[in-house]
């Protein structure tokens, strides 16, 4: 197992747009949590699965809301059970108002390579209606703090489509992140997550931007991040060469990972394993001895090979249908059809060859991958 | 029960869709105690799912049962169930065979229906004694004296002593059974001595038994251990079983000569008992054979292909036993560029065509998809050989052609007066000519006219229904060729020809039927990932055009992590969907898409 994810649910409060599994929390919660997935750890290892992390992804939530003191516990517990010698890259993720010079600092004396910050968008007024807890202004400081402590590679996030934010708006969004120098730049197109607080605003009668001017959004910001020497390397992430997060790449390109921690996802053989969304059963689970609680299925070798086959189109490099099933054998029996399909796609535009035997979405492809996943299913 | 041949009685009951034909029969089943009342299921003889659905009978169903008359004699009666509807004919003709008299159910509200004067004229043609019985007379809306004259008028049926009954509330039904004892004739014969001669009337499939041959007992006598022949192509089986419908199977000792029952022998291949063939014994039998029925040739021809390339032999076994017990229908295997290998079939109508088709569906659980329907062209080519055509892939380059010729049907049509200028605006605009128009009664008149048979394939006798509120019936018989404009129209799904929609039309049509297809595809076909054009093509010539437009976005944004699982789950569900659909090429089409080509589209 060379990826490793620590999934932290704290936050200091919920976003407009978030349904993701986030709760506040009392310090000393936060505080004995630190020490959780570690132990956690142990459990997985005695299962029998190897862990010699390439790559560690701290997130969440709000992994810098543990503070100093909590993520050099968090990091410790990892590095006592499993070496992070062969670790190329350790990313933390940080929101503005938590990524002090004291968390930056402790993080980089720890070896973290790369922070990465959600920042949505540099407009106060629409922050503020995301229920952000930060100002735009907050949010280019704490970059330039992740910058002096040392992190020349930082990524920051964003999401296109926001309400209230009008082409001019998002233009200057996207000049004032580029002028922070990112290594990388995450853009996600705004979606409606059911149960999220955007979700019941929209209920109420809250009007978005259309799809159409979400589309409109991504084009431009496409443009902007290019122009300025960042290469769209997955549909929604860009970076600088060399700079693309190797932990998420590896997910996309269909490698295993560990997940710990409530609510962490992992894919460990053919094993797909999501642990509940409830961070007191999972402590209870850990500290009195036992697994916590989950949901576990084993997919066929097929199945298998096919989820791992079916997120790389969302990469810029692709995916060849035959090196896969050479990697994965299962894949063998549905290299015809898939190469078959890909260029069915390809004749009508979503597509385009990217190499022998290996295609990749074209542009008008990106607005659909998941049609086009559907495809090869 | 012994009976001799002077106590018997075999007829059949006939009648226009929903005048009570069904009713009468259980009530009958009823009276002669052969189904107590409290097990009576509505429509007992409508064995099939799909018949009792729809209230009509397709096949025919034979029963016996025991009638003591008012003179104290006892009687079996054997009373074989019709359909009505034209595209069964064949069935009608069938049944007809095996009896000596008919009961014609008459709506007394409704009046005579075209349905009522072909099945007439059947039973008629065929010899069969008729008592005219007037139905529904208890509803306030009878007209007892008005429809006594059609049937005398129209049908040249004597109303002397008209039975007047409620088939619903059991009215007068008995003075039916006594005109059954009365009126018709025990079945002539020579005897239960004679050389044996029974009549194939029909036959069913048993999984155990093997095939069930239904018959009629001309002459002689047929028991178990009789080693029997059937004449037409001199297979032998012996006798291990015969017996009754009362109304299922009981077996009885021996079927005599006049009697309608079965026999089970040792017979496994369907295709050795043909409807209409002659049974007698192999030991003293006899070499002559009892007239037959008229050969009936398919009308209207159809591709049928499953929806999932292995499910071939499913459907082959589907048809091949709905064959066994529907003759009139054929089938051979062909392959279509589009939708594989599957097979042509031949009906007799379109009711016919529809019946079969839902029948695999329900019998066999089978998801299939039909070709748009056509009829047989008769192509007189340059070098004066000529060929018949039913499938318009396999016409050849319009160049070898001399001219086409098209089947023609005389339509009789039954209507309430007030329709008659929409209807026979409808028949010029199907190309029709009308031919006499003559009053039935003082609202209804009787219209003949000739039309192409292509053009009632597709929508002619909804559209008909939908004119006259309801109110029109209609008949029709083959008559014979005529040269006409057929040209052969692709339909192209992004830019390649889907050889499963190309059809036959008259040119002048071309346009108006090819835009009606392009429409119902292009309504019916969920948007793609890319915009999909529609046409119609003559030749190299695009008639129509419709496009199917792009759906903008399908794109989860953020995908890490725990999603992958998630989210793979939700598109698996998300395909399962699409694996009802037929592929062409980049573009799915659902079934639903086949089924509006074939209703013509929402266009009128």
């Amino acid at each position: 197992m060379k990826n490793l994810y620590i999934h932290v649910p704290y936050c200091d409060g919920k976003c407009l747009y978030c349904a993701f599994y986030s709760i506040r929390g009392t310090t000393a919660e936060r505080d004995a949590y630190a020490e959780l997935p570690g132990q956690e750890l142990t459990r997985v290892r005695a299962e029998g699965v190897s862990v010699t992390p390439e790559t560690v992804y701290f997130g969440g939530g709000t992994p810098s809301l543990l503070g100093p003191e909590g993520l050099r516990r968090l990091a410790a517990g990892l590095r006592r059970r499993v070496s992070f010698e062969r670790v190329v890259e350790w990313t933390v993720e940080v929101t503005p108002p938590t990524a002090s010079d004291a968390v930056l600092g402790a993080l980089f004396e720890m070896g973290v390579t790369r922070v990465s910050m959600g920042v949505q968008c540099l407009n106060d007024r629409t922050l503020r209606a995301l229920g952000r807890r930060h100002g735009a202004a907050d949010a280019e400081a704490a970059a330039r703090r992740i910058r002096a402590a040392g992190f020349a590679n930082f990524g920051i996030d964003l999401i296109a489509g926001l309400p209230g934010l009008d082409e001019p708006g998002w233009a200057e969004t996207l000049a004032r992140t580029l002028a922070l120098e990112p290594a990388h730049v995450s853009v996600y197109g705004l979606s409606v997550e059911p149960g999220s607080g955007l979700a019941r605003q929209v209920e109420r009668g809250l009007s978005l931007p259309g799809e159409e001017e979400g589309l409109a959004a991504l084009q431009q910001a496409e443009a902007a991040l290019t122009a300025a020497g960042l290469a769209r390397y997955e549909i929604s992430n860009y970076a600088r060469p060399g700079c693309a997060c190797l932990h998420n790449l590896a997910c996309w390109r269909g490698e295993d990972y560990l997940g710990l921690g409530p609510a962490a996802a992992s894919r460990i053989g053919l094993m797909r394993r999501t642990h509940a969304a409830d961070a007191a059963a999972y402590r209870a689970a850990i500290t009195s001895g036992s697994n916590p609680p989950s949901e576990e299925v084993t997919l066929s070798p097929a199945d298998d090979a096919t989820e791992r086959f079916v997120f790389s189109l969302r990469l810029a490099e692709g995916g060849s249908p035959r090196s896969h099933a050479e990697r994965w054998p299962a894949a063998g029996p549905n290299v015809a059809a898939w190469e078959r399909r890909l260029d069915g796609l390809a004749r009508n535009g979503i597509t385009e060859k990217a190499g022998p035997g290996r295609w990749r979405l074209t542009a008008r492809g990106r607005e659909v991958a998941d049609a086009v996943g559907r495809e090869l299913l | 029960m012994e009976h001799s041949i002077e106590n018997t009685r075999n007829f059949c009951i006939i009648a226009h869709i929903d005048h009570g034909k069904t009713t009468l029969s259980d009530r009958i089943l009823e009276l002669t105690h052969t189904i107590e009342s409290r097990l009576m299921r509505e429509q007992t003889l409508d064995a099939m799912d799909l018949e009792r659905e729809r209230g009509i009978t397709i096949k025919c169903h034979p029963v016996s049962m025991h009638y003591t008359a008012r003179d104290g004699r006892v009687f079996r009666f054997n009373l074989i169930d019709t359909p009505g509807h034209v595209d069964f004919t064949y069935e009608v003709s069938r049944s007809m065979g095996a009896c000596e008299g008919a009961i014609l159910v008459v709506d007394a509200c409704q009046g005579v229906e075209a349905q009522t004067v072909a099945n007439a004229y059947l039973a008629i043609d065929a010899g069969l004694e008729i008592i005219p019985v007037l139905n529904k007379v208890d509803l306030p809306g009878a007209d007892v004296e008005e429809v006594s004259k059609q049937v005398e008028d129209v049908l040249g049926i004597s109303m002397e002593h008209p039975l007047l009954i409620s088939a619903k509330t059991g009215l007068n039904v008995d003075e039916v059974l006594e005109a059954v004892v009365t009126r018709l004739h025990p079945p002539k014969t020579r005897g239960n001595d004679a050389p044996l001669r029974a009549l194939v009337f029909d036959s069913v499939f048993d999984a155990f038994r093997g095939v069930i041959p239904y018959v009629r007992v001309v002459d002689g006598c047929i028991k178990a251990g009789d080693t029997v022949c059937f004449l037409s192509n001199g297979v032998q089986t012996q006798v291990r079983e015969v017996g009754v419908f009362s109304p299922t199977q009981k077996p009885l000792a021996v079927l005599e000569a006049g009697q309608v029952g079965y026999l089970a022998g040792t017979i496994r291949d369907p295709r050795d008992v043909k409807i209409g063939d002659t049974v007698t014994t192999v030991k003293d039998g006899s070499s002559e054979a009892l007239p037959g029925y008229k050969e009936v040739r398919p009308m209207v021809f159809s591709g049928l292909y499953p929806v999932s390339s292995d499910e071939y032999g499913k459907v082959r076994n589907g048809l091949e036993k709905l064959h066994l017990n529907d003759a009139a229908f054929s089938f051979h295997s062909e392959s279509s560029v589009a939708l594989g290998f599957g097979f042509r079939c031949g009906f007799l109508g379109l009711l016919h065509m529809e019946v079969v088709q839902e029948r695999l569906r329900r019998e066999f659980d089978l998801d299939i998809i039909s070709t748009h329907p056509a009829v047989v062209y008769k192509l007189f080519m340059n070098d004066g050989t000529v060929a018949d055509i039913d499938n318009p892939t396999r016409m050849p380059d319009v160049t070898r052609i001399d001219h086409i010729e098209e089947p023609i049907i005389k339509a009789t049509i039954i209507t309430p007066s007030v329709y008659i200028g929409e209807i026979m605006r409808l028949v010029m605009d199907r190309r029709g000519e009308m031919r006499t128009t003559e009053s039935l009664d003082a609202k209804r008149v009787i219209l003949t006219c000739m039309l192409p048979l292509n053009e009632i394939l597709i929508d002619f006798h909804d559209t008909l229904k939908s004119i006259s509120r309801g109110y029109a019936s209609m008949d029709y018989e083959p008559i014979g060729y005529q040269t006409s404009d057929i040209v052969k129209m692709d339909i192209l799904l992004n830019g390649e020809v889907i050889d499963a929609f190309s059809c036959m039309v008259h040119k002048d049509k071309a346009v108006y039927r090819g835009r009606q297809i392009c429409k119902a595809l292009s309504e019916e076909i969920p948007p793609h990932m890319f915009k999909i054009p529609v046409q119609a093509t003559l030749g190299r010539n695009i008639i129509a055009r419709e496009d199917i437009r792009a759906f903008r976005k399908d794109v989860t944004a953020k995908l890490y992590g725990g999603d992958v699982t998630r989210k793979q789950k939700v598109l698996k569900k998300q395909a399962e969907g699409k694996k009802r659909m037929k592929e062409f090429g980049t573009v799915r089409v659902p079934q639903s898409a086949f089924i509006a080509v074939l209703k013509g589209g929402n266009e009128s």
